[in-house]
């Protein structure tokens, strides 16, 4: 293909070729012949382009909010003759490139291989991908190229930023005092040992207690205690009034910050844990345990999106039917905009459901990102009108919290800028 | 207090990293395209010869001294072109200092001669010559900005890597070419020289742009230093090295080749005399510009036909 330097050059020297004819102007004539000379023998350069492959592969398919993903390239000529090549893989809008860049530009002499790196930064969770890659080869003087898009993307996903949280998330009503396995003191599937029996047709040798059977001459195996697994729901609120603020701070996004740190601790203290994000519709992770789990929960969060207006008091009414009674349920929620939550609240707490709120403030967000601050040349009215609304939203959200706390329901008021554990401290008092 | 101490340091004046770069192979590149620009320059005005100019004779009506020198032009365009790429280097609040400075400077330069033209009464009747001289002098000094102005835009351009100035420079220099009233035919061989001269300089200040680009994708915009280690700028210069190492060599065979069929097509239509009989040979518009240009495109058009069957077709998507 022409490129746009070839075709300026084609018609500076035709026009610089007639010109000289009109104005009988030698310098114009040679200058523009020379121009035409130059760009026709430019045009076999191109003939012989070389033939080049690509491989690329990336680090990894998952990374945490902030974390880094390396792509790597290697280019392999193929051709009999070597030549100019460019390359562009296309990043996401939101991804920053943290080392090396995208964007290559080398020559490779005939059958050379070149690898290349590059590191980008995703600040937001979500589902991406990498590519697709425009190769383009061309003469030394960008006159003329072929170009080629390579279709292969690379699908990687950004999950919720973890953190650490320093205690024990929940004090569960009943059955259990503390998260995780609990022995129950009876037979059963464990890890605690609880006595030794003979062996029986269709006990499996790993049980057998090779010491005993020394010591008795008898096959003996090892019985375990039973242990009990708390179910834990965890409710996302992913509606579209929970998106507004900064594409990084928004109630959404803390949601899913805390929610997959909830889950995180919750799965290592060896818990049933599920997930549900409500929006324009649910999106259910059925309970499950371990790192295969918490890879479903962490997807589940990278694809929450602000959408739709489902109100909490349908999303319990469905849930309640599948999990057994007393089971701790764990909202992320703003508590924005949703007139049910009074009769949801009252529906699960009535059937015997422990009930944790974490609610990140979005008055305080609003504050933040200046939605309360005047412009300079407010009027004074204005100015007070301002300052009202904001003192109003704020008494309207501390009424329900403590509307909600009293009613039993264990609420972190959870303010920007603050680690996921002061949340959690709110969640004890 | 020592008053050295209060003195602004260099860096704090002008920000001279940017004229130095980076790499070295690039500020060399861009040495080499100041050269090729004052050396296509000297060929444009050796050619169009400024006192054949239509500019010239219409600043004689006004200013009857008027004797414009080619080398001023193209010294003088080229070093204002690059004081305006210092300018901009400058920081502030010295920026604005120079600038005042200058646009004072400039005021007196232009309209020094003609304020006193008009108000030193015994100039105008001891010496009515020399008054009406100095006060037609700024007009003369404002018409050579026109002719140095190519010169000025490309060096503009070259250093402060901008495509819009040295496309501005080809286009002013063919305006001025356009101007030019002289009729002149050289050899085959200054012809030549002219093409090879004018090419050398549109490659060689867009290649310095297009490998100054290619490493200021590893600087993000506003910062200032270098944001890579050391290891890394030693990956970047090489990649520089074997890009600009593998063009100069494209760029001397194409040029050499260049002028081998550009040297053969502006012979052509002599050669077609010579070796013809009767009425072509005879023709009066072969020998002439007419001639060059006719037998050329005839060329141009056989040496396409044959560029037709040779080699694969362009790929494109669709296919």
């Amino acid at each position: 293909m022409w490129s746009r330097k070839a075709t300026a050059l084609a018609g500076c020297g035709g026009f610089l070729a007639l010109s000289g004819l009109v104005l009988l102007n030698y310098l114009f004539i040679s200058v523009g012949i020379v121009m035409l000379s130059f760009l026709f023998l430019a045009s076999f350069l191109n003939l012989w382009m070389p033939r080049v492959t690509i491989e690329r592969t990336t680090s990894s398919q998952n990374i945490f909010e902030e974390g880094e993903l390396e792509i790597s390239f290697r280019l392999r000529n193929r051709g009999l003759l070597g030549g100019f090549v460019e390359i562009y893989d296309e990043i996401p809008p939101q991804a920053r490139l943290v080392r090396g860049s995208n964007y290559t530009l080398l020559y490779l002499k005939r059958q050379q291989e070149v690898s290349f790196t590059y590191v980008v930064q995703v600040p937001l969770r979500g589902h991406y991908h990498i590519g697709p890659v425009r190769l383009r080869v061309k003469d030394a003087f960008d006159l003329f190229y072929t170009e080629r898009h390579e279709k292969t993307l690379e699908p990687f996903s950004v999950f919720p930023r973890i953190e650490a949280l320093d205690s024990e998330i929940l004090a569960g009503k009943n059955p259990k005092l503390y998260q995780g396995a609990m022995p129950i003191y009876s037979v059963g599937e464990g890890t605690q040992f609880y006595s030794l029996r003979d062996f029986l047709p269709g006990d499996s040798l790993r049980k057998v207690n090779w010491k005993a059977v020394a010591r008795t001459g008898e096959l003996m195996v090892n019985e375990t205690e039973r242990e009990d697994i708390l179910d834990i729901f965890l409710l996302l609120d992913a509606r579209g009034v929970s998106g507004l603020g900064s594409p990084t701070d928004n109630p959404l996004e803390m949601c899913c910050r805390a929610a997959a740190s909830f889950a995180d601790q919750l799965l290592r203290s060896r818990n049933n844990v599920g997930l549900i994000v409500y929006g324009s519709r649910t999106t259910t992770v059925h309970l499950g345990r371990g790192e295969t789990q918490l890879h479903r929960i962490l997807t589940a969060l990278a694809d929450a999106k602000a959408e739709g207006e489902l109100p909490l008091k349908l999303v319990i009414q469905d849930l309640l039917p599948y999990i057994p009674s007393g089971s701790p349920i764990i909202l992320f929620s703003a508590l924005d905009n949703d007139d049910t939550l009074p009769d949801a609240f009252t529906l699960a707490l009535t059937r015997g459901y422990a009930l944790t709120v974490v609610s990140p403030s979005s008055i305080e967000l609003d504050t933040g990102l200046g939605r309360f601050a005047p412009r300079p040349e407010t009027s004074t009215e204005v100015r007070a009108k301002l300052a009202l609304a904001q003192k109003t939203a704020h008494m309207e959200r501390e009424n329900t919290i403590a509307e909600l706390r009293s009613w039993g329901v264990y609420l972190g008021d959870w303010k920007p800028g603050d680690a996921v554990n002061l949340a959690l401290a709110g969640v004890k008092r | 207090m020592n008053w050295t101490a209060r003195l602004p340091r260099f860096e704090q004046v002008i920000d001279y990293r940017d004229l130095l770069g980076q790499y070295p192979l690039l500020l060399a590149l861009r040495v080499l395209s100041s050269v090729c620009l004052l050396w296509m320059g000297t060929l444009w005005f050796e050619f169009h010869d400024p006192q054949q100019s239509l500019i010239t004779e219409y600043a004689r009506d006004y200013y009857p001294a008027f004797d414009p020198a080619a080398h001023d032009f193209v010294i003088g365009g080229f070093l204002a072109g690059f004081a305006l790429y210092l300018f901009t280097l400058l920081l502030r609040p010295w920026n604005r200092l120079l600038l005042l400075v200058v646009v004072a400077g400039t005021a007196l330069y232009f309209f020094g001669p003609y304020i006193a033209y008009h108000t030193e009464d015994y100039v105008r009747y001891a010496n009515p010559l020399l008054a009406q001289e100095r006060a037609g002098l700024w007009f003369g000094h404002t018409t050579m900005l026109v002719f140095g102005s190519s010169l000025a835009l490309g060096s503009y351009g070259i250093w402060q890597r901008r495509a819009m100035p040295i496309t501005l420079s080809v286009i002013l220099a063919i305006a001025v070419g356009y101007l030019h009233t002289g009729e002149r035919v050289t050899t085959l061989e200054g012809g030549v020289r002219y093409g090879i001269g004018f090419l050398l300089y549109i490659e060689l200040a867009l290649a310095a742009l297009k490998y100054e680009n290619y490493v200021l994708q590893f600087q993000p915009a506003g910062a200032t230093g270098n944001l890579l280690s050391t290891d890394e700028r030693g990956v970047v210069q090489s990649t520089l090295a074997s890009l600009m190492g593998h063009y100069g060599v494209h760029l001397a065979i194409m040029l050499s080749l260049t002028a081998l069929l550009g040297g053969a097509i502006l012979e052509i239509n002599i050669w077609i005399t010579n070796y013809t009989t009767g009425r072509i040979a005879d023709s009066f518009e072969l020998d002439s510009l007419y001639g060059i240009v006719f037998t050329a495109m005839a060329a141009f058009l056989l040496l396409a036909v044959l560029r037709m069957f040779a080699g694969p077709d362009y790929e494109l998507d669709e296919s």
